[in-house]
């Protein structure tokens, strides 16, 4: 965990008043706005499901006896965040178009905030082998917070993550700078 | 420091059939920190099937390292983070979250558990999970032990009727906030 986002996390569990939510809000919210756009819910969704899981944040903050987790409880209330919307709304939302085929008739146009080469190379990995990626390297989550936020070993995290990376190094052969 | 294994872990082949010398945690962990295993850099040094896949795993992680980066910096601006963060504060500070007294949290309780395994039960686990929750000082719930008192009480619950019932008396305690002291 970066050591702002830390001193936030540490400061607002002490002590969970307004003054120290808005430093955490400030440190953490660019991050879950990014995890609910790069698994595609447009702008304005994004925006409210950020402001709904901080809301939780802010209530049920007291609750979190250890300050260590803080980073996996914060990703389960955003995935629930986002299943509570689809339940709510019954239907699946707006996905982001990450196949690599040639545009049809049909086709979406691609999300914007999505490189088209990192785009391509996640519809390469299996499902649970792009959200590790994912955050891992987007949400900048550490090997075992990201065992703990999805409820696996840390090992099969770490194996996971080493073969999405040998997959994508033999199909893409990305060079070395 | 931890001290490494000098020679490579034996027995680690790929579902590919490709031969590797280290396991995938030793592999991240080099990645991540190469001074941090001199056995491993020096293996390197020989080992040229080794020194090409090292070679393509740093050019894919320096990939989505920048890509993530750009991701990141393209997904909210300042000024969007500050709208969201007042729009947050005016609900936090509109209050429309309910504050339950601990009487009136343990009647709702009751109203949903009696259903479930009738009244007498009801009764018999609340007061069972409220003596559990509570030193012997106390016999008053509130905000601090009221946390206590909903797992106690979901696990009885899950004992008595099962996982979703304990389930749902979790979910419905931990969605209310009790006044504090």
């Amino acid at each position: 965990m970066q050591t702002r986002e830390r001193e936030a996390v540490d400061r607002f569990l002490s002590d969970p008043c307004e003054e120290r939510f808005s430093d955490l809000f400030r440190a953490i919210a660019p991050r879950i706005l990014t995890w609910f756009r790069v698994r595609g819910c447009d702008r304005s969704l994004a925006e409210d499901l950020t402001q709904e899981v901080l809301l939780a944040v802010f209530r049920q903050a007291r609750y979190l006896r250890n300050a260590e987790l803080f980073r996996p409880w914060l990703y389960r209330i955003i995935k629930n965040a986002l299943l509570q919307h689809l339940r709510r709304t019954g239907r699946r939302i707006e996905t982001v178009q990450i196949d690599v085929a040639g545009p049809g008739p049909a086709a979406k146009q691609p999300d914007p905030l999505l490189p088209a080469e990192f785009a391509e190379w996640m519809a390469f990995l299996q499902a649970d082998e792009r959200e590790m990626l994912m955050l891992r390297y987007v949400d900048e989550l550490e090997y075992h917070e990201i065992a703990e936020a999805l409820g696996v070993p840390c090992g099969t995290v770490q194996w996971k993550i080493f073969n999405a990376k040998k997959k994508l190094a033999a199909r893409f052969r990305p060079q070395a700078e | 420091m931890q001290r490494k294994n000098s020679r490579p872990d034996s027995g680690r082949r790929q579902s590919d059939g490709v031969a590797e010398h280290f396991a995938a945690a030793r592999w991240l962990e080099y990645l991540d920190n190469p001074g941090a295993d001199d056995a491993m850099g020096s293996h390197m040094g020989g080992c040229e099937k080794c020194r090409g896949l090292l070679n393509s795993l740093i050019a894919v992680r320096t990939q989505l390292a920048s890509d993530a980066t750009c991701i990141r910096a393209a997904a909210a601006g300042p000024g969007e983070i500050e709208a969201i963060l007042e729009r947050c504060l005016s609900g936090i500070r509109t209050g429309s979250r309910k504050i339950w007294t601990a009487a009136e949290a343990m009647l709702l309780l009751s109203v949903l558990v009696e259903p479930i395994c009738g009244r007498g039960a009801a009764r018999r686990t609340i007061s069972l999970a409220r003596h559990r929750s509570t030193p012997p000082s106390e016999t008053v719930l509130s905000g601090r032990n009221w946390p206590l008192f909903i797992s106690n009480l979901s696990e009885t619950m899950t004992s008595i009727c099962g996982a979703a019932a304990g389930q749902l008396v979790r979910q419905a305690g931990f969605s209310m906030t009790l006044q504090e002291g």
